[in-house]
């Protein structure tokens, strides 16, 4: 497979005021394919955006090199930027600007002009659906129609590789939902390599062909979403709704024991009204390696305890679970 | 250079779209202008306050053939306890009011002078206060050359030269010198204070009139007294005792058309004020313009777009090329708004059109790119310097007052070794100096080129250590 993007022990150590530093990113390697949707995923101040500054041309490395499309940052920096196209995490734009002349302005840092920059402005403005408000100034839009001229300057250009950064942070449900079917827009129809950083593990997960796991300046974990569970050995959590049925610990033990692949087996009482809990049912909770093929068994037993099951609940091993279980915290600590 | 003039461009779009910037860069200096020129320029009530103004007396004047000098009477009627002064007058003060008018004013009151003589003349070259070369002294043009130098520097408003004939020329004694000729008092003014140097003018005018007056008295008593008893009996005569009276303004008033008023202007005092006022307000508000421009800088890393530029196949020097011709020729175009709008202001103050930057267009032109680069590098120096454009904002009107109180920007000028250190007295100068229709501004177009490419070098060199852009 083709690499759009490489990293050779890309790191940035940042100078503080009082003279002490703080290594921001630590020697990361990354290789990302072209034409795929490439998500680097890690908690805030993770080193996300450090790494795509470097990887950008904004930031120069403290030590290694990013090759784009072969070309390097460091030593190509026109070439390698004429591939990229960057959507910023805050909104980059001129307030005092229309959306047609904020196109246009950015569109000439790209060397287009004339008729191919009139149209793909047009184009673009189309794509992002703010044909009919092109003439108006920017900081007349609402939060949302900003968020998506941003990411239209990105694409203006038709660059091969997108960098996006965070781009759904601060917007409604709508404009969120509308972004991230653009970004799948981009790799299916134009083939667009897409790198993508995110804090949210259910963009990730839906966007993502590959993603990676950064924290504290580390790429901790590389792969599939389906290799990055396996790799760290996740089970599956099954939830088993009794309604307000009494559960004996005796038959938590007897599905430890007789069931395979049952780890943890817990149970969770029903609260009276008015307690801060969700629950109003006692819930049966088992963590099991393959939970759907334990599923059986432990019907089976609770039958046989007299415990009726309401309900059951299947959840599977995210990336959230892998990075808790990588890191010992949760991805929105 | 396609993507220098796109961001030069969009430099100047943003900036010229932008209300409150407009606003100071055009509004305010024009408003203040002609609220200046409303207020000295004749359309207001014209009660303008003026006091100790100084002058510098130069008395080259020799006794006459009746044993004195009436230079001497200038001297004593401007400079207290000065060698004049042994002419007494104390029936006949100056500008003595009616007692149940205003109070009464007097020469002394008014104004502030000195007997400017080869010492003093001698000292202030010494002081460095003057650039002195080409004269040297022991003769009368040292004295002359330094006093209208003084002049020039500000340090006086006005210096009156009198001549060594001055008494000789005026004097009429039968039988000796029976004839008056025709002599003058050379006043040289001040171009930037207009209206102290039309009352210096007016006091000379004043006491020239009484002098001829006097004197004109004292020959038809001369023939009188001879007619009467005989050319003897004018040995027997205290001159100073029997015609003192006559030199006061008190006296007739006969015109005398022998002096000499130079520096005046053709338009008058509010034109020279609406060049003074103006050319200290462009400088004073260009800096700021320039400032602003270059600190838009940070803004824009604030708001995102210099880091969209920076990604973008653009090198950086191009990004910041751009930045700085955008400020550069913003600076321009307010310069050359304000300096049409004055024109506009002066012209109908005056009731006709009247240029009045002087006619030398190329020089003028010359200047304002000077002046533009000037206050463009001085604001890339100070965006360098600052971490924000908080700090800017705070740090940018602090310089600029100190150089426009250096520079002379607020009607006052300080000695020309203070005024050397800021761009704004330079500048001013020189619009002035063209103004005057003087066309000797190189040294201050070489002086702002030096200070503008210096502080430009030096401001992108630090900008590129210092500014980060992520």
């Amino acid at each position: 497979m083709q690499s759009m993007v490489q990293t050779h022990d890309l790191a940035k150590t940042f100078r503080r005021p009082d003279g002490s530093e703080v290594q921001a990113v630590k020697g990361i390697e990354l290789e990302i394919h072209k034409g795929e949707i490439f998500s680097l995923l890690g908690p805030n101040g993770a080193g996300k955006t450090t790494t795509i500054s470097m990887i950008s041309g904004l930031l120069e490395p403290t030590r290694g090199d990013a090759l784009i499309g072969g070309h390097s940052i460091s030593k190509q920096p026109l070439q390698a930027k004429r591939l990229i196209g960057v959507v910023p995490q805050e909104i980059a734009l001129y307030p005092s600007l229309n959306a047609r002349q904020n196109l246009e302005f950015f569109g000439k840092m790209y060397d287009l002009g004339g008729s191919v920059l009139s149209s793909r402005v047009d184009e673009v403005l189309s794509f992002i659906e703010l044909t009919d408000r092109q003439k108006d100034k920017v900081d007349t839009f609402s939060g949302g129609m900003k968020r998506r001229l941003n990411v239209g300057v990105g694409l203006l250009h038709r660059p091969e590789l997108v960098f996006m950064d965070e781009p759904t942070v601060g917007i409604d449900p709508q404009s969120r939902r509308r972004i991230l079917d653009t970004v799948k827009q981009l790799r299916d129809e134009q083939g667009m390599t897409v790198l993508y950083t995110t804090h949210l593990m259910e963009e990730a997960q839906e966007l993502s062909d590959r993603v990676g796991i950064i924290d504290h300046g580390e790429v901790i974990a590389l792969g599939t979403q389906g290799e990055l569970i396996q790799r760290v050995g996740e089970e599956d959590q099954l939830a088993f709704t009794v309604g307000d049925q009494a559960v004996a610990p005796e038959l938590l033990q007897q599905i430890r024991d007789e069931v395979q692949g049952v780890t943890r087996a817990s149970y969770d009482p029903p609260r009276p009204e008015g307690e801060s809990s969700t629950n109003t049912s006692g819930l049966i909770v088992i963590h099991a390696k393959r939970g759907r093929k334990a599923l059986p068994d432990i019907i089976q037993i609770t039958n046989r305890a007299g415990i009726e099951i309401q309900s059951v609940e299947v959840r599977e091993p995210d990336l959230e679970a892998v990075f808790l279980n990588l890191t010992g915290r949760a991805l929105r600590d | 250079m396609r993507k220098i003039l796109t961001i030069a461009w969009k430099e100047i779009y943003t900036t010229f779209t932008d209300r409150n910037l407009v606003l100071i860069m055009v509004a305010s200096p024009l408003v203040l202008s002609t609220i200046v020129a409303l207020a000295f320029g004749g359309l207001g009530s014209g009660d303008v306050p003026i006091a100790d103004i100084p002058i510098a007396v130069v008395n080259h004047d020799q006794p006459g053939p009746l044993g004195f000098s009436y230079g001497s009477i200038f001297v004593s009627l401007l400079v207290p306890g000065s060698s004049g002064s042994e002419i007494e007058l104390p029936a006949c003060q100056l500008f003595e009011q009616d007692q149940s008018g205003p109070a009464a004013v007097t020469l002394f009151d008014l104004t502030e002078a000195v007997e400017f003589d080869e010492s003093m003349a001698s000292s202030l070259v010494a002081s460095g206060e003057l650039d002195f070369q080409h004269l040297v002294p022991g003769n009368q043009a040292y004295v002359e050359g330094v006093a209208k130098a003084a002049v020039e520097r500000g340090i006086y408003t006005a210096a009156l030269i009198i001549p060594e004939d001055f008494t000789q020329r005026i004097s009429y004694l039968p039988m000796v010198h029976p004839v008056l000729e025709q002599t003058g008092i050379t006043v040289y003014a001040n171009r930037g204070s207009p209206i102290a140097s039309e009352v210096v003018r007016s006091i000379a005018e004043g006491i020239t009139n009484q002098i001829a007056a006097g004197n004109i008295a004292m020959a038809s008593s001369f023939e009188e007294l001879q007619a009467s008893f005989g050319p003897a009996s004018l040995g027997q005569v205290d001159f100073e005792s029997a015609f003192g009276c006559a030199f006061s303004p008190a006296g007739n008033t006969v015109g005398l058309d022998s002096q000499t008023i130079e520096g005046s202007s053709d338009g008058g005092a509010t034109q020279g004020i609406l060049v003074f006022v103006g050319s200290a307000q462009a400088m004073f508000f260009a800096l700021f313009t320039a400032q602003f421009g270059v600190l838009g800088l940070h803004n824009e890393r604030r708001q995102g777009t210099l880091q969209r530029m920076v990604v973008s196949p653009t090198p950086r020097s191009a990004i910041l090329a751009g930045n700085l011709g955008g400020v550069f020729l913003t600076v321009v175009f307010q310069l050359l708004v304000l300096i049409l709008a004055l024109t506009l202001v002066g012209s109908l103050l005056q009731g006709r059109f009247d240029f009045i930057w002087g006619d030398n267009l190329p020089l003028l032109a010359g200047l304002l790119l000077s002046v533009a680069l000037a206050v463009s590098g001085f604001g890339i120096l100070l965006a360098a310097i600052v971490r924000s454009p908080e700090q800017g904002n705070i740090l940018a009107p602090i310089t600029n007052m100190a150089l426009g109180v250096l520079g002379g920007a607020f009607g006052f000028t300080l000695p020309r070794i203070a005024g050397a250190f800021s761009l704004v007295y330079w500048g001013r100068e020189a619009f002035q100096k063209l103004a005057e229709g003087d066309t000797d501004i190189g040294l201050n177009l070489l002086v702002l080129l030096i200070q503008g490419a210096l502080m430009y070098l030096l401001g992108v060199w630090l900008f590129n250590r210092r500014f980060e852009v992520a």
